[in-house]
């Protein structure tokens, strides 16, 4: 049935997806609800909330706008701009950031409105995100990346026509990185050390490096990586706006993509020619990891599946995206694979399977047992 | 700088100031109080609520953000297999067909499990309150085409502080599965939480006494059919005021009264309290020797720490002011408290601000809770897992866990609870 869920949790959401993307940069995040969704994404969705995801782990100044019934019925919006402008006197922050849930959608909040009127009152840059709860994750990061990458990082040296800013450094950017493609502090670190060791002189990551330089330094970027299909549309942006040239691929070694941050092939339990093997992850990532077996002599055919976006032009031909829990059903059971290589928390939808499973964790798809999994290796 | 009023302050003001009032101001989500500042969120919020029942699944209708961090309660052995998820897309919120949808949804639900759930409770969010959808329409609706029986549970995060907050309605709606049986005078049910009151409670042992049989509590039933057997009570004891309106329900319905009592840490309050409850429902209770117990213990243990600073938080199984009274009235330093205040903190605020004036009172929701700094003043020790966040260095006593602490067997563990950490103390 269309909708109906009996194995899996829902995946995150595309305001969760929003809010990591905000998250580092020095800015008061407002979630426009009623603080079950606020509670949902710091209690859950957003990794650097948890104490132990890393040393440098610090709790950001995320909030609920706090909605109660005779607000929504009311649309009281001058209300919300008055808990808002209370807050920012009381915050530190270089901008604001207003992330929609179900209840604003429902109610019809006009946000950009709404920011308008809290950057009048608080005197700082305002931007809405629109998101509603009822898209994933991906579609918020895509939303707000881009969002902050034209209320952050133009027009300044470049004309905004396709000309490039001037620079002497070597800079690169990496585009889409979040949080919860993969729970693994590790990973920004990963992807930076792998292009510095390719000679840049500088790596941005928008979204994970703290505060709004990386966004207003990426009109500098000789090249934009896009390691998310949540960040194509921003690439894509930059290339019309300032001629930046980008590239969907994953800089670094996929080995973090797996269990153990072994190499893919390591984790192959046999040989063959004829092996079928089945890649589910975000649509990057699993193409990496395509690649990756590809590149090391692999000879079977390999399927890329995802749940978020499939972006056809980084596809190849019968790569499948998953929408209900009967696709993935149907496609175990008639695939006829020999090895997955797939979050864990999918297993129960394949108890027919009799082939090898290897473990690449999806945050957004598996959460807590994500969670788990990374704080059983950091205990050893 | 964290905002707060000292306990002095708020003692003399004419009304609770708007740092108190989480409608005034923006809601910060501080991982201190995270795990009880949601109503789907850990601790027993809505959705651990409605699956108090056993033999019971839950259908979780709502946009795909709602049900995310279900995974989190999913993962105890408890609730494997128990809940279950139709995501509502933008159509449905236009259209409203997703309610079409869930009777079958509810077939399906049962077809697909071995074990056949006596009870599908469907989880309803904000975007039904703000729709208007009538849930009893709708449960009805599924009961025909699965039968099984269906109940809906609110997570309306929308009208926490309204007059039928999600909590009180939960509970009315688990309670409403309970039909007219034939009385069982020896028979008396604990309504309020939904993980079983500690059986070191010295009242079971009072009503046994006094010739009481069966004590149930829905946290104890091991099967559906155990928990109908609350229809039996002569009498029900309300533990926690948001199961108030289940049991005007029951009254009302099945004409079972119930009498209310509420948790303390002071001995002399408990016993008060008791001596009311034994009057109301007309049984002699004994509890000198339990009070004195308590109290002795209590003193002892106050006498050889003099002066200790205390922060006590919120997400802890005790009122904090109340339990902030008992401790600072035999010497203790309370420093701080981290606690929602409204109408009901009054008596308390007044008597300590008798004794220890200048102890802060933050809210842990307050937007400024982003900058609390520890005070100069070294915290000792914490009570309530809330206020370990905040003071790391610091000897902590979570106190809040599932099994309810009550009565001077409550104090007493309590008690124990510190002393367990004296060494550190001292």
């Amino acid at each position: 049935m269309k909708g109906l869920r009996k194995y899996l949790t829902p995946f995150a959401p595309d305001q969760s997806g929003a809010v990591s993307m905000c998250y580092a940069l020095g800015g008061m995040v407002v979630i426009v609800d009623a603080g079950g969704c606020a509670g949902n994404i710091c209690g859950f969705d957003e990794p650097r909330w948890q104490p132990d995801y890393a040393s440098s782990s610090h709790v950001g100044a995320v909030f609920s706008a706090g909605l109660r019934d005779m607000d929504a019925i009311l649309g009281r919006d001058e209300a919300l701009t008055a808990k808002v402008e209370e807050a920012a006197r009381q915050i530190d922050a270089s901008f604001i950031a207003l992330v929609g849930t179900p209840v604003p959608a429902v109610i019809g909040t006009d946000l950009p409105s709404a920011a308008r009127m809290a950057q009048k009152a608080c005197h700082l840059p305002c931007i809405a995100i629109q998101t509603d709860g009822m898209h994933l994750y991906d579609r918020g990061i895509e939303e707000a990346l881009l969002t902050l990458v034209k209320a952050f990082s133009g027009p300044g040296e470049g004309d905004g026509q396709g000309q490039r800013a001037s620079t002497d450094r070597n800079v690169c950017s990496v585009l889409g990185w979040n949080p919860l493609d993969l729970f693994d502090p590790q990973w920004a670190d990963a992807v930076r050390s792998f292009l510095l060791s390719s000679g840049y002189d500088e790596v941005l990551i928008p979204g994970a490096d703290r505060g709004l330089e990386a966004f207003v330094q990426l009109r500098h970027a000789k090249r934009n990586y896009v390691v998310s299909p949540a960040g194509i549309a921003a690439a894509r942006h930059l290339e019309k706006m300032y001629g930046i040239p980008y590239e969907v691929t994953f800089p670094a070694d996929p080995g973090i993509l797996m269990e153990n941050n072994r190499h893919p092939c390591a984790e192959i339990p046999f040989p063959g020619d004829d092996l079928k093997v089945l890649v589910v992850h975000q649509q990057v990532l699993a193409n990496a990891i395509r690649k990756s077996l590809a590149g090391s002599g692999f000879r079977g055919s390999i399927t890329a599946a995802t749940w978020f976006r499939l972006d056809p032009e980084f596809a190849k031909e019968g790569d499948i995206h998953l929408q209900e829990e009967d696709d993935f059903i149907e496609l175990v059971r008639e695939g006829g694979f020999d090895l997955i290589i797939a979050d864990p928390s999918l297993k129960p939808m394949a108890k027919q399977y009799q082939g090898a499973w290897i473990d690449a964790f999806h945050f957004a798809v598996s959460g807590q047992a994500a969670i788990d999994h990374r704080r059983n290796i950091i205990k050893g | 700088m964290a905002s707060f009023y000292t306990v002095k302050e708020l003692s003399d003001a004419k009304q609770v100031p708007e740092l108190y009032q989480v409608t005034k101001h923006l809601v910060f989500s501080s991982p201190a109080t995270l795990a009880y500042n949601s109503p789907g969120a850990e601790g027993f919020g809505v959705k651990r609520a409605g699956l108090s029942i056993p033999e019971s699944v839950m259908l979780i209708v709502s946009p795909g953000c709602c049900g995310r961090n279900t995974s989190q309660i999913s993962s105890m052995p408890r609730y494997k297999n128990r809940f279950f998820y139709l995501q509502m897309d933008e159509t449905d919120l236009v259209t409203g067909r997703h309610l079409k949808k869930i009777p079958q949804a509810v077939s399906e639900i049962v077809e697909f499990l071995e074990e056949k759930p006596r009870l599908v409770m469907i989880c309803a969010t904000c975007v039904d309150a703000l729709l208007g959808t009538d849930w009893d329409r709708v449960c009805r609706k599924a009961e025909e085409e699965s039968h099984v029986l269906v109940r809906p549970c609110y997570m309306y995060a929308l009208t926490r502080e309204g007059l039928r907050p999600p909590m009180v309605h939960v509970r009315q709606s688990l309670y409403s599965l309970l039909e007219e049986r034939k009385k069982d005078n020896r028979a008396v049910n604990l309504l309020g939480f939904f993980s079983p009151v500690s059986r070191e409670w010295e009242m079971f042992g009072y009503l046994e006494k006094a010739g009481v049989r069966t004590i149930r509590q829905i946290s104890e039933c091991e099967s559906f059919d155990a928990f109908l057997g609350m229809a039996e009570a002569n009498f029900n004891i309300v533990l926690n005021p948001e199961c108030r309106s289940a049991a005007d329900d029951l009254a009302d319905r099945l004409k079972i009264p119930y009498v209310e009592l509420q948790r303390f840490y002071d001995p002399d309050r408990i016993q008060r309290q008791y001596a009311a409850f034994a009057r109301a429902v007309g049984i002699e209770i004994e509890d000198e020797p339990d009070h004195d117990r308590a109290q002795r213990m209590l003193s002892e243990f106050a006498s050889g720490h003099q002066g200790l600073s205390v922060s006590i938080g919120e997400c802890v199984n005790a009122n904090p002011f109340e339990l902030a009274l008992t401790l600072a009235s035999r010497g203790l330093h309370v420093a701080e408290i981290f606690a929602p205040v409204n109408e009901l903190s009054a008596w308390y605020l007044k008597r300590l601000s008798g004794i220890c004036p200048s102890c802060r009172v933050y809210c842990s929701q307050a937007p400024s809770m982003l900058s609390y700094e520890e005070p100069e003043e070294k915290i000792r020790l914490t009570i309530g897992k809330d206020a370990g966040y905040y003071h790391p260095d610091a000897v902590h006593v979570p106190w809040n866990s599932d099994v309810q602490p009550f009565g001077y067997a409550g104090v007493a563990a309590l008690v124990r609870e510190i002393q367990r950490m004296s060494g550190e103390l001292s």
